[in-house]
């Protein structure tokens, strides 16, 4: 075990942990901030997705031994109260059907509009093509982050 | 068309009043629905059926809040259940409140997902559980106004007098609660719905956006102790010997059961839990045909060669669907 402190959505945190535990199960077992999904582990499937320095990443092929200063943002911190631009346009197409994979959807799509504001289709497609969603909710995907995308301007 | 239902008094029972909210009304959720609730002859009913598995209530400041005992699994269930009640009691949808109900297997029935059977099979029971109560606040209303129920009207979570006048659901909730329960309930017109037919947005949107706990992976309690389990690589293999010595001296880790042909490894946290389960050292022996995708290929190649096929079923849906 080994003492980490790490900055989590503008807050310092300490843990105990392994220093191979992925951020992931950090986030979620020693923190409580569920919000960070498991899906498959191995960097496919983009339901761990969270920003390091607003950045999009996998957090569960992220160790904790990796994090240093950088500064994490989960889904609990993209916005105070659930109203950043995407998070409104994902409430207002009714993005989510099980809603499982979309925090990483959201987180994604937050990193794409951050660094290209008004992506075309084709940087939308690339942009999230490794957040995978069972539920099929691309169409709405594509769509709230047009509409997300319109709301920042 | 309106429809004069039949309500069986084991299918609505007022709990009266409960942990300081307003009306409370029990449904049972029963097999059959359509016709359990028309059944008159109480005793022709097998016993035990008067468990309940979902409530709507009506607080004294005008939330109503329904419970939704299915479990939500992307299909909307956890909409669609309380807008059907809604429809009925002439709520305003803006302050449903809907709670999911626990695993209860005493007190609910089919507390299950699948085959596209929730809202066929509860869509009766639901506007009933609607339009009882809404009959109970009207009746509440009209002993307060001296008229009579048929001369008042109902919208958006008030009862309105001819001349104007309103009442408030949440106002009238604690009197509605002494209404004897009607033995018929008037279902509303499908012209006359205003919920039911509307793009209403997923009641979980924030909780799903925000990454509020919703799912299985987010239950934790404190102290609890997580597991995983390494089963055989394929089906014919059987466990012939175990090594968890080397996963059991690993960080976190709190002991390696082996049941059936399974081995669990159990400890304090999920990461520990997956490291340990890899130091395991487990040998198999062949218990039968392994077989492979190969074998399968095979298999289902044979049998779409073969040309005395066995007709196994007829209809082109399968039995939970017809
Ligand atoms: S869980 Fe991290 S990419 Fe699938
Ligand atoms: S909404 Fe169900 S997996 Fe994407």
């Amino acid at each position: 075990m080994a003492a980490y402190s790490i900055n989590v959505n503008g807050e310092t945190k300490k843990v105990d942990v392994l220093p191979d535990t992925p951020l992931l199960w950090v986030l979620r077992d020693s923190l409580g901030l569920v919000g960070t999904k498991y899906g498959c582990g191995i960097a496919q499937c983009g339901s761990c997705t969270v920003h390091v320095n607003g950045t999009a990443a996998r957090s569960c092929s992220l160790p904790i031994s990796a994090v240093g200063k950088n500064s994490i943002t989960t889904i609990e911190g993209l916005s105070e109260k659930g109203d950043h631009p995407v998070q409104l346009a994902w409430m207002e197409v009714d993005v989510p059907q099980c809603g499982y994979c979309q925090a990483g959807q959201i987180m994604n799509a937050a990193a794409l509009l951050a660094k290209t504001p008004s992506p075309t289709e084709d940087q939308i497609a690339t942009a999230m093509n490794g957040n995978i969603c069972r539920c099929g909710t691309y169409h709405r995907i594509k769509d709230a982050i047009v509409i997300a995308s319109s709301k920042m301007k | 068309m309106n429809t004069l239902s039949k309500t069986n008094r084991r299918d609505f029972i007022k709990l009266g009043m409960a942990a300081g909210s307003g009306l409370v009304l029990g449904f049972s959720w029963r097999e059959g629905a359509a016709s359990s609730l028309e059944v008159l002859n109480e005793s022709a009913l097998p016993a035990g059926l008067v468990d309940f598995n979902s409530y709507l209530s009506i607080s004294t400041d005008n939330v109503i809040t329904i419970f939704s005992p299915n479990p939500e699994l992307g299909q909307n269930i956890k909409t669609s259940f309380p807008m059907i009640v809604a429809e009925e009691l002439d709520a305003d949808w803006k302050k449903v409140k809907v709670v999911q109900a626990v695993l209860d297997t005493k007190k609910y029935e089919r507390q299950l997902t699948g085959g596209s059977g929730a809202i066929p099979h509860s869509w009766e029971r639901l506007r009933k559980a609607g339009a009882t109560a809404r009959h109970m606040l009207l009746e509440a209303a009209a002993k307060r106004w001296k008229t009579s129920a048929g001369s008042l009207t109902t919208k958006e979570g008030n009862v309105i007098h001819a001349d104007g006048r309103k009442l408030s659901y949440g106002e009238l909730a604690t009197d509605a609660a002494s209404v004897p329960v009607p033995t018929e309930v008037k279902l509303k017109d499908k012209k006359d719905f205003k919920i039911i037919g509307q793009p209403i947005h997923n009641v979980d949107n924030l909780e799903m956006v925000t990454g509020q706990p919703l799912f299985g992976l987010d239950f934790y309690r404190e102290g609890m102790l997580f597991a995983m389990i390494q089963r055989p690589a394929s089906c014919g293999m059987k466990i012939k010997s175990v090594d968890s010595a080397a996963a059991k001296a690993m960080q976190g880790i709190v002991d390696v059961v082996t049941f059936k042909n399974n081995v669990a490894v159990v400890g304090k946290s999920t990461w520990e839990v997956n490291k340990a389960r890899k130091a395991l050292k487990i040998e198999y022996e062949k218990e039968g045909n392994i077989e492979s995708t190969t074998d399968h290929d095979r298999i289902f190649k044979e049998s779409l060669d073969r040309t005395d096929a066995t007709v196994r079923r007829k209809r082109w849906r399968c039995r939970c669907c017809v």
